[in-house]
């Protein structure tokens, strides 16, 4: 029995959901800024995501944290929970 | 295997301690104290919720067993001086269950502290606050255990897990209280446990005598929201002369709470927030202040698990139902 599935015969949007649940948009991605400058109101599902931003954006206003460690601490925690998340990041940067 | 939800004898307690199983324990201090050493961590807790309700014992021993999921794990104690050191302890990957001895100073370390942990939300910080029976509040203290024969008043304790790299812990909460849209904003100046004046809808009020002029229910807490987290803030009591508060939590300054709204009906409000028992759940607990404002004794939950008087979610959390899951990575 032959288990493997040629990627031709996968779908088109199984793929696509495939391929966006793996991947969490790059450090660059303009809205990591928006997000942790509050630019953008979006409320994660997840409890230690929104506990998180919150820290995060208390940090920025504070200056304790800077913009580029806030989206790396952000991004991190995204890479980590990724299949959790997959929604909020579909959502979020529309995927 | 996780034993089912329900209370042991402190044979049946002892014969899985000696079979070398990894566990956190709940349940009064007569039988904690029976217990023989090994890897496991406990906090006195004489209230559970069980499949069959709620219900208040000091003759079993509530258990969750980490053993299967621990590919490591490590047992510690802190004090109110080396508590910021516990994210720093836990492992790459896996999760952290501390409790808590109310009342003591490591609890109050805790709560105002914890928010400044270095990386707090690397893995669940989880866990509960030892308590006591409800009537014995201020006569009899809680106490932690560490194996035995390392029991404490004051100490808190932690069970440090390493999941293998293929599983992944995750924290969520229920909340069943909200903002009332009728509540008038409230700021703090100060920050702290102990609540004087405030400002409400931007007067400055003494927040006791407010309660008591406007008939508040204090059995409300307050509610904030944290980037989408509501986040309660119980209220433990009036002065009756200088209305100052006691407060379950600190609150914080540039913070804007509101006085949540009545729930009616606990149980049905819990079973809508929360239907069925969230998939590969590994451990849940609910307040203290929920079972006995919400009348929750004889009544389910979806969820199981000891009755805290202080909820462990990253932070202190007070009149919460929290729950860890661990799953594939």
């Amino acid at each position: 029995v032959n288990y493997f599935i040629p990627i031709e015969k996968i779908p088109a949007s199984s793929l696509k959901s495939i391929m966006q649940i793996h991947t969490i948009p790059p450090l660059n991605h303009p809205e990591w800024r928006k997000l942790v400058h509050g630019e953008i109101q979006y409320t994660f599902k997840s409890f230690v995501f929104q506990l998180t931003v919150d820290d995060v954006k208390k940090k920025l206003a504070a200056g304790t944290l800077t913009e580029s460690e806030a989206v790396e601490r952000l991004h991190a925690l995204c890479q980590k929970y990724k299949l959790a998340t997959y929604k909020d990041i579909q959502i979020l940067f529309n995927l | 295997m996780t034993p089912q939800p329900q209370l042991f004898t402190v044979p049946e307690v002892s014969e899985m301690i000696l079979r070398n199983r990894l566990l956190v324990v709940s349940g009064d201090e007569h039988l904690l104290a029976q217990l023989p050493p090994g890897s496991w961590i406990g906090g006195t807790v004489p209230y559970f919720t069980l499949p069959e309700g709620g219900i208040m014992s000091q003759d079993g021993i509530f258990v969750t067993d980490f053993t299967d999921l621990a590919s490591a794990f490590r047992l510690a104690t802190y004090d109110e001086n080396t508590l910021a050191r516990i994210t720093g302890e836990s492992y790459e990957n896996g999760f952290t269950f501390l409790i808590l001895p109310f009342g003591q100073p490591v609890h109050f370390a805790f709560a105002l502290q914890a928010p400044g942990f270095e990386n707090l939300y690397q893995n669940p910080l989880t866990g509960l606050v030892a308590g006591f029976l409800w009537e014995d509040f201020g006569k009899v203290p809680a106490r932690t255990y560490i194996g035995n024969p390392g029991s404490s008043e004051t100490q808190a304790v932690a069970l440090h897990v390493c999941l293998p790299e293929s599983k992944l812990a995750r924290m969520e909460i229920i909340n069943i209280f909200s903002p009332d849209e009728q509540s008038e904003t409230i700021t703090f100046e100060e920050e702290g446990f102990v609540i004087n004046d405030c400002l409400i809808g931007g007067k400055r009020h003494n927040l006791g005598k407010y309660i008591q002029e406007h008939r508040i229910d204090i059995r409300l807490p307050l509610i904030t929201d944290y980037s989408g987290a509501m986040i309660n803030v119980s209220l433990q009591g009036i002065d009756p002369v200088s209305g100052s508060i006691t407060a379950g939590r600190p609150v914080e300054k540039n913070r804007v709470y509101y006085f949540a709204k009545p729930v009616g009906d606990y149980e049905k409000a819990f079973e809508k927030a929360l239907p069925e028992v969230p998939e590969n759940e590994v451990f849940s607990c609910n307040c203290i202040l929920n079972y006995l404002h919400g009348g929750l004794q004889g009544k389910k939950t979806a969820s199981t698990g000891p009755i805290s008087f202080g909820e462990i979610g990253y932070i202190l959390l007070n009149q919460t139902l929290t729950y860890l899951v661990v799953e594939e990575s």
